[in-house]
């Protein structure tokens, strides 16, 4: 089934999987002892348009390893991964080209993923010039709103803004392309709680309103619950236990699952309310 | 019943090229022997800087305007006093987020617990700097202490390595310890053991906790006492249930109800 015979993805199956990871195993090499480590140890999942799917765990579980594979940015491991409709392991460099911006990627260091040198403005210019139909559909200032931001951050650049806002500028990026899945990787992770829960909101709304997809990695139960509907454990490498949030956070099966679960901040503030 | 630590109306500026700012107005807190007392709030909110005053380490262009600390009594720090230096590593121990700050990178474990030892008990015999080593680091819970003695910090892992921090703090006995953000950079799972190693600590040893975190529900797990810091004041201040269940400040219910809800 090369490329699935669809050059135009819109047109495919609604109910066709946005994604689908099958025995996902990626491998690390360290460059200097020539170690392999294996970051993501025989991985499945899958994620309906416009679902909410979380990956949690804690740091070095392979949480962006899977994350990046899954979205043929980062180191490709073996395994079947359908993306879009599309398998990563026959896609053509083209045809992989002109699927990226239906996926957007926003990280932890929302600073790190802005260009210094750009005001927001010109940034979107750049994104426009290389997307000119895609991007069509909404003006600039209308776009800052759609994240809560004003016209005037158009005119920043990115040491001019907090991490909030800059966060709310990388969320725009993204949604300016118009994704099928928005991949979000630790993004609330350097925020204040209170910004944290603005974005969240903001990411949910986005979901709501687009129908995209989306792939939430986190650490963070509680952040996790309030916004997918179903999660991924994961635990060195490997997804020890997957569900509906209501069930896994609920009844936990897996013994790493409680332990995560025993360890959440707040305990005594959650019984007492 | 006597307190341990008393920081009243303290006033601290920094002086910038163009003009003064001030980061902390009047800052009033208490803290008792065997207490835990949580200073949150958002960052930016002067949480480090209220730290690093109690334990002199205020960056150059930082001075104290207004008020007092006083540890025990004695006033240690006020506007043109700065006595701090005889109670840093003594009667004041200090653990930060990051262990290589509160760890030397280059010197192993050993070495370290050895020299806040010497300096700070007069005359100690080698047996007796060996035996107490061996001893913190049982007190934190490491199962094989000698292995950690031997060790350099990046050795360890991270939860390893910030015990042997907290072991570097309590080692002289100290008072008070002065906790910035040390579990911050932990996962969840370790970050739990080692709030419950400081509970201990405190039942156990006595001492009094300053505890400072941007993670109001880790606090409210841990504390007796919270302080909420906003824009260099502390705007609501008690006893952490009174504070967590019935805020009477606007500002701390609004920071309660950022946080995700559990259901
Ligand atoms: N480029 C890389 N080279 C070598 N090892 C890596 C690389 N990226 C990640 N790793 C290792 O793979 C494991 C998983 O990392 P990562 O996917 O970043 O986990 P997480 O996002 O859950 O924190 C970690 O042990 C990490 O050190
Ligand atoms: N030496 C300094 N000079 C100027 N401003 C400073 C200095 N130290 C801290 N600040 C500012 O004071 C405020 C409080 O900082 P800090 O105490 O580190 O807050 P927190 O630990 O709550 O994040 C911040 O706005 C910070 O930028
Ligand atoms: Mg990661
Ligand atoms: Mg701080």
């Amino acid at each position: 089934m090369r490329g699935a015979g669809a050059p135009h993805p819109r047109t495919s199956e609604p109910e066709n999987p946005v994604l689908v990871v099958g025995d996902l195993v990626v491998e690390h090499r360290n460059r200097s002892t020539g170690e392999v480590f294996r970051a993501v140890d025989h991985v499945s999942l899958s994620i309906a348009p416009g679902a909410s799917v979380a990956v949690v765990g804690e740091s070095g579980s392979g949480k962006t390893t899977l994350a990046m594979a899954a979205t043929g940015l980062g180191a490709r491991g073996t395994g079947d991964i359908r993306l879009l409709g599309h398998s990563l392991s026959t896609i053509g460099r083209r045809e992989l080209r002109r699927l990226r911006p239906e996926v957007q990627v926003v990280f932890q260091d929302p600073h790190g993923s802005l260009d210094p040198r750009q005001s927001v403005r010109s940034g979107l210019r750049e994104l426009r010039a290389l997307q000119p139909r895609r991007t069509s559909w909404i003006e600039d200032a209308e776009l800052l709103g759609r994240v809560r931001l004003a016209p005037e951050i158009l005119d920043r650049y990115p040491h001019q803004l907090s991490g909030g806002q800059a966060q709310r500028v990388c969320i725009a990026r993204a949604l300016l392309m118009r994704p099928r899945l928005i991949v979000a990787d630790e993004p609330t992770s350097g925020l204040d709680v209170s910004v944290q829960a603005d974005v969240l909101a903001l990411l949910q709304e986005i979901r709501a309103s687009t129908g995209a997809a989306l792939l939430m990695i986190s650490h963070d139960l509680a952040v996790v619950r309030s916004l997918c509907a179903e999660v991924h454990v994961m635990y060195r490498g490997q997804v020890v236990e997957a569900g509906p949030c209501e069930q896994v956070f609920v009844a936990p099966v897996h013994e790493y699952t409680r332990e995560l679960l025993a360890a959440m901040p707040g305990a005594r503030w959650r019984s007492r309310r | 019943m006597s307190e341990l630590l008393t920081v009243s109306g303290l006033t601290v500026t920094a002086r910038l090229a163009a003009d003064d700012l001030r980061l902390l107005d009047a800052v009033d807190l208490e803290l008792r022997a065997g207490q835990i007392i949580g200073v949150v709030g958002e960052s930016g909110s002067g949480k480090t800087t209220l730290a690093r005053a109690v334990v002199g380490l205020l960056e150059r262009n930082v001075r104290v305007d207004q008020g007092a600390i006083t540890l025990a009594g004695q006033t240690v720090v006020a506007p043109g006093v700065d006595r701090t230096d005889r109670i840093r590593g003594s009667a004041v121990g200090m653990v930060f987020q990051d262990a290589s700050r509160s760890l030397n990178p280059l010197m192993k474990v050993r070495t370290q617990l050895a020299e806040v030892l010497r300096r700070h008990v007069r005359d100690i015999t080698r047996a007796e700097v060996e035996r107490r080593s061996v001893e913190v680091l049982a007190q934190m819970r490491i199962t094989d202490p000698t292995r950690v003695l031997d060790s350099y910090p990046h050795q360890l892992s991270g939860g390893l390595r910030q015990r042997a921090a907290i072991g570097l703090a309590v080692v002289t006995r100290p008072a008070l310890v002065i906790a910035d953000e040390c579990t911050t950079a932990l996962d969840v799972t370790t970050q739990t053991k080692v709030v419950e190693l400081f509970r201990t600590l405190v039942d156990e040893l006595g001492i009094g906790l300053l505890f400072v975190t941007h993670d109001l529900m880790l606090a409210s797990d841990l504390c007796d006492r919270i302080a909420v810091m906003s824009r260099g004041r502390v705007v609501e201040h008690g006893d952490a249930d009174q504070v967590l269940e019935q805020p009477q400040q606007e500002y701390t219910r609004r920071l309660l109800a950022a946080i995700p809800s559990w259901s």
